[in-house]
């Protein structure tokens, strides 16, 4: 990498200071469902007692989690989705008014509620949806399970099952016992947890309904929202039209080539016949092509064509850049550079400029290089695993099989790709960071440390600065290095 | 530097967790170590790992037991039960590419070998019954146990079976070689007469599908000083003894053999030992140096050549050794050799680790205080020295081209009490046998010819000045046949951590978080 002297101005995220008081306000919101226990008349003393420590333990789990590090309440991003959710709620009066939602900093594709009154939307989820009308479907989904208190519901079966006086003796009488004991205590419980999984499934086709309903009403284009259930889909198959590598540059696709030569799909114990024949009744959400289909027929659509790539609705591509930006990020400070990487290639188009795009891989790269160095690079990669996307698992293994100096060749070429040397980012910093220490320029390390600590802390590359930050202080004795990560 | 297992877990429960880096077991309530885990290896390579533990009581006899195996990415693959008799010990565990076998020893109901097919379908069993077992083989089993290193008896040949040794109790102690199928039945069997009045024992030393290499020990007691060996090559397909191999004699002075190994390429056997001068007893005196012998499949000697620790290797004395190692130079270190490979150009690549008895200034001030207070200490007053890794390097044609001496930080093994007047040959195997060399294992993948020893150095500063890392990982890599050393350090989160074998090219570190009660694996690149 070429040592360029640069002018640093940053396009750094705006953090903290202004998403401090919304998220106050939403801890707040959920503190006070603390006492929105349901009629509990019904219940004996006991089932009452359980049933209110669950729904306390629910509430203070969700407020130790709503913490700046775990989630989006503010910006332009956060705005985009919440927009949606009052566009639903106004046009359905049986919504509490009082519901929320926040995003969560998770690279999972998925989105949750706890019952009251906020609604959780990953990250991983919102960057795959393509447009308001398959982000509504899901928040509908999600109101749904609100409106019918499945959480609370499923709170309730907990209590009653764990006090029923029969399956209690049951299994007083399988511990006195001094054989079988865990075949009695499967075979005492199994049906319970199929009864348990059967009726979570049943409630995700009622939420699906009632969330198609609410969206409708809302004007949302149903047949587009449907494309959503096509998309969970292949995250059932996990399935995925494959990554494509044909803008990056030609060192980095022989060196994948050369990698796929070794690649296998199987572990080396090879593939083993699995044990699912359960996993039907197991499931706590029926299959995707399943709740689809319900879905066409209830509502007398047609079936959807398979996802094309969309045309990003103009506001919407502008949300996209942002989500880009959150989700590598996000990925980044789970030490996971294999989705940060997979998400970033995946989703090139939607970087700001191309110049953005080379920039993050130029850091990337650079920082697994010094990262392999250190033997500290299996924190950051993910291991193979055959339950995974193949893009997926052929970008890891790729990854685990560079050595430093691939890594090195690989940043160099993203960064001749740079539109300008210029270019000043976090990415850039780190890069250069990575350069110094490697060639012991440690005047120049301290120039950029003293200047951009407390931003590069808290930014996606921070996870390298900590692994830089020990090398200053353990090995190389660094007086600059003060404070403590 | 001792090396205990620490890889198994109470209510453990692998996740196969999405989007992580690491394997993560969850619910692990607390550590221990056991032999109830542990690597499944396959043609010399590692294929992935195993957890073996215990379910429930069946019945007043039997126990159910689940085995649980992985990936070498700690996938987990499949998971299976097995009743067996209750205290059933298990002892080891081989996979051949077909089918795994399993070896449990249970007290009363003997030695038992079964087979499981991947899907955890059993495929047959062999019983040795525990009347017919000696003392020996337990002993073994139950040494291995204490000391917490691994058994490796059994043998994959190809992926059609296994070959194992067994004592046996003729007159006195004898061997029986066995191959079993992947049925677990027994193939054939080669065993020492049943008669003969002195100990037979057999060593193997590397199998494959056509050969199996190996020595015979005879001695007329356990504690004789006299004894004779001499190799073997078997017909892996028949039991047949395709050639007796001579280790020399008292005229002609002794011979040893430290490794061999089958190339399947060139159809050969290659023998390694070090050599002894006329009249000289190899249990007492010093080799003379170390020969290569290089047969046909047929048993013809094609080639043997020998070279002298004075004259041949001393040419190669290496300068760059610290002042510490240049007065050591002059001590007549052992060396305990490890390993042995051959790459595909032909070169062949020993590497074995330097070890001394010497008197222990410790031991002796531990007496002498524990004697001021009017008790005792049960310390020998020697102790082992384990010094530098030391690395030989022949070509294809079987022309010595280096002899490196590799520096790690020398660590020192107290010895109990009377060990002190045990030879020092015998002493290397003890050091062994108790996990307390430096080397650690070979991570070998022969197709790509790449190969890495690792061993720990107990200096763990990268470098001078510099605080110390948590492991420092000493690397000797053969790549087609080139060495190269290099140290890594390791650095991790837990105060709980350690390193364990991985797949090839790579070495996993596990670390154990004590407050959320889970274990983090992970996977490092042993050398670049």
């Amino acid at each position: 990498m070429k040592l360029t002297l640069i002018t640093f101005f940053f396009i750094l995220s705006t953090v903290a200071q202004e998403s401090v008081k919304n998220i106050d306000l939403i801890r707040q919101l959920v503190k006070e469902t603390r006492n929105n226990v349901p009629d509990l008349s019904n219940y004996t003393n006991e089932q009452e007692k359980l049933i209110v420590d669950a729904h306390k333990k629910k509430i203070e789990l969700q407020l130790e989690f709503l913490t700046y590090e775990n989630v989006i309440t503010e910006g332009p991003l956060y705005n985009y989705v919440s927009n949606l959710l009052e566009r639903i709620k106004n046009s359905n009066p049986q919504i509490p008014s009082d519901l929320a939602l926040v995003i969560s900093k998770s690279i999972d594709y998925n989105a949750y509620t706890f019952g009251n009154n906020l609604l959780y939307m990953n990250l991983g989820l919102l960057l795959e949806l393509n447009n308001d009308d398959e982000i509504a479907v899901v928040i509908g989904h999600e109101i749904g399970h609100v409106i019918y208190q499945h959480s609370t519901s499923a709170i309730i079966d907990w209590a009653v099952a764990k006090t029923d006086k029969e399956t209690l003796a049951k299994l007083k009488a399988a511990r006195r016992s001094d054989y079988g004991y865990v075949s009695a205590v499967n075979e005492i419980l199994t049906p319970r947890l199929f009864e348990s999984k059967e009726k979570s499934r049943k409630n995700e086709l009622q939420a699906d309904s009632i969330g198609f309903q609410l969206i409708k009403n809302a004007g949302f284009d149903v047949n587009n929202a449907i494309h959503e259930f096509l998309i969970m889909h292949e995250h059932d198959l996990n399935t995925s039209t494959p990554l494509d590598f044909s803008l990056l540059p030609k060192i980095f696709q022989t060196k994948m080539n050369e990698t796929l030569s070794i690649y296998n799909r199987y572990g080396s114990l090879g593939q083993v016949e699995k044990d699912n024949k359960f996993e039907p009744y197991l499931r706590s959400h029926p299959y995707s092509d399943e709740r689809l289909i319900k879905l066409l027929n209830d509502n007398n659509l047609n079936p959807p064509n398979p996802p094309e790539k969309f045309v990003l609705p103009p506001d919407y591509a502008a949300i996209k850049s942002e989500l880009i930006d959150s989700t590598i990020t996000a990925a980044a400070h789970a030490k996971n550079y294999s989705w940060a990487i997979y998400f970033a290639i995946r989703y090139q188009d939607y970087f700001r400029s191309k110049t953005e795009f080379d920039a993050t891989m130029l850091a990337f790269f650079q920082s697994l290089s010094y990262l392999k160095e250190r033997r500290v690079a299996g924190k950051f990669i993910s291991l193979q695993d055959p339950q995974q996307k193949e893009d997926f698992d052929q970008l890891t293994h790729f990854l685990s099989q560079l050595t430093p100096k691939d890594c090195d060749e690989i940043a160099d070429a993203f960064e001749a790709e740079m539109k300008t040397e210029s270019f000043n980012s976090e990415a850039w910093i780190i890069a250069q960071l990575i350069e110094y220490t490697r060639n012991e320029n440690f005047e120049n390390c301290e120039i950029l440390y003293n200047t951009w600590y407390e931003k590069i802390r808290i930014g996606p590359y921070r996870e390298v600065y900590g692994e830089l930050d020990h090398y200053w202080r353990n090995v190389k004795r660094l007086k600059f290095v003060k404070t403590k990560k | 530097m001792r090396k205990t297992k620490l890889t198994i877990l109470l209510l453990a429960f692998l996740c196969g967790t999405v989007n992580a880096q690491t394997a993560t077991i969850d619910n692990v309530l607390k550590m221990r170590s056991t032999k109830s885990s542990g690597e499944i290896i396959s043609n010399k390579k590692l294929v992935g790992y195993y957890v073996f533990y215990f379910k429930e009581k069946v019945d007043k006899k039997n126990s159910a037991y689940e085995v649980q195996t992985f990936d070498d990415n700690y996938n987990p693959v499949k998971s299976f039960e097995i009743t067996r008799p209750k205290n059933t010990m298990f002892v080891e565990m081989v996979f051949n590419g077909s089918v795994f076998m399993f070896h449990f020893y249970d007290r009363k109901t003997g030695f038992e070998f079964v087979t499981y097919n991947p899907n955890g379908e059993k495929q047959g069993e062999y019983i040795m019954a525990g009347k017919d077992l000696t003392s020996s083989d337990v002993a073994r089993i139950n040494q291995a146990y204490q000391a917490q290193t691994d058994v490796n008896f059994i043998y994959s040949v190809g992926s059609e079976g296994f070959m194992r040794s067994t004592f046996s109790k003729n007159k006195k102690i004898g061997y029986e070689l066995i191959k079993f199928d992947n049925n677990a039945k027994k193939v054939w069997s080669v065993e020492s007469p049943v008669d003969s009045k002195e100990i037979e024992t057999i060593d193997i030393a590397d199998v494959n599908e056509n050969i199996t290499v190996g020595s015979i020990t005879r001695r007329s007691s356990i504690f004789s000083k006299s004894y004779d060996v001499f190799g073997v090559l078997i017909n892996t397909n028949n039991g047949k003894i395709i050639k007796e191999i001579a280790m020399g004699s008292d005229e002609k002075g002794r011979r040893s053999m430290l490794k061999s190994f089958i190339s399947d390429a060139k159809n050969t056997v290659t023998i390694i030992g070090e050599f002894y001068k006329p009249k000289d007893d190899m249990m007492k005196d010093r080799s003379a140096g170390l020969y290569l012998q290089e047969f046909s499949l047929e048993g013809d000697l094609i080639s043997d050549k020998q070279y002298k620790w004075k004259g041949n290797f001393d040419k190669f004395k290496q300068t760059n050794l610290s002042e510490e190692d240049k007065k050591d130079d002059k001590r007549p270190f052992y060396i305990f050799f490890h390993d042995v490979i051959q790459s595909k150009n032909g070169n062949i690549v020993l590497v074995g680790e330097q070890y001394i008895k010497q008197i222990s200034a410790g031991a002796i001030a531990g007496k002498a205080l524990a004697g001021a207070l009017g008790g005792s200490s049960n310390a020998s007053s020697f102790e082992i020295l384990v010094g530098n890794m030391v690395v030989i390097e022949f070509d294809d044609k079987k022309d010595l081209i280096g002899y490196d001496i590799v520096q790690k930080k020398k660590t020192h093994v107290f010895l109990p009490e009377g060990y002190g007047m045990v030879n020092s040959l015998v002493l290397g195997q003890i050091v062994k046998a108790y996990g307390n060399f430096d080397y650690y294992f070979t991570s070998s993948d022969y197709e790509n010819d790449k190969h890495d020893i690792v061993y720990i150095d107990a200096d763990r500063k990268e470098e001078k000045g510099a605080k110390k890392s948590d492991k420092m990982i000493g690397v000797i890599s053969v790549r087609n046949g080139k060495v190269e050393t290099s140290r890594t350090p390791l650095n991790c989160e837990s105060n709980f951590f350690w390193i364990q074998p991985a797949k090839p090219g790579y070495i996993s570190v596990g670390e154990y978080d004590k407050k959320a009660k889970s274990i983090d694996l992970r996977l490092e690149t042993i050398s670049y």
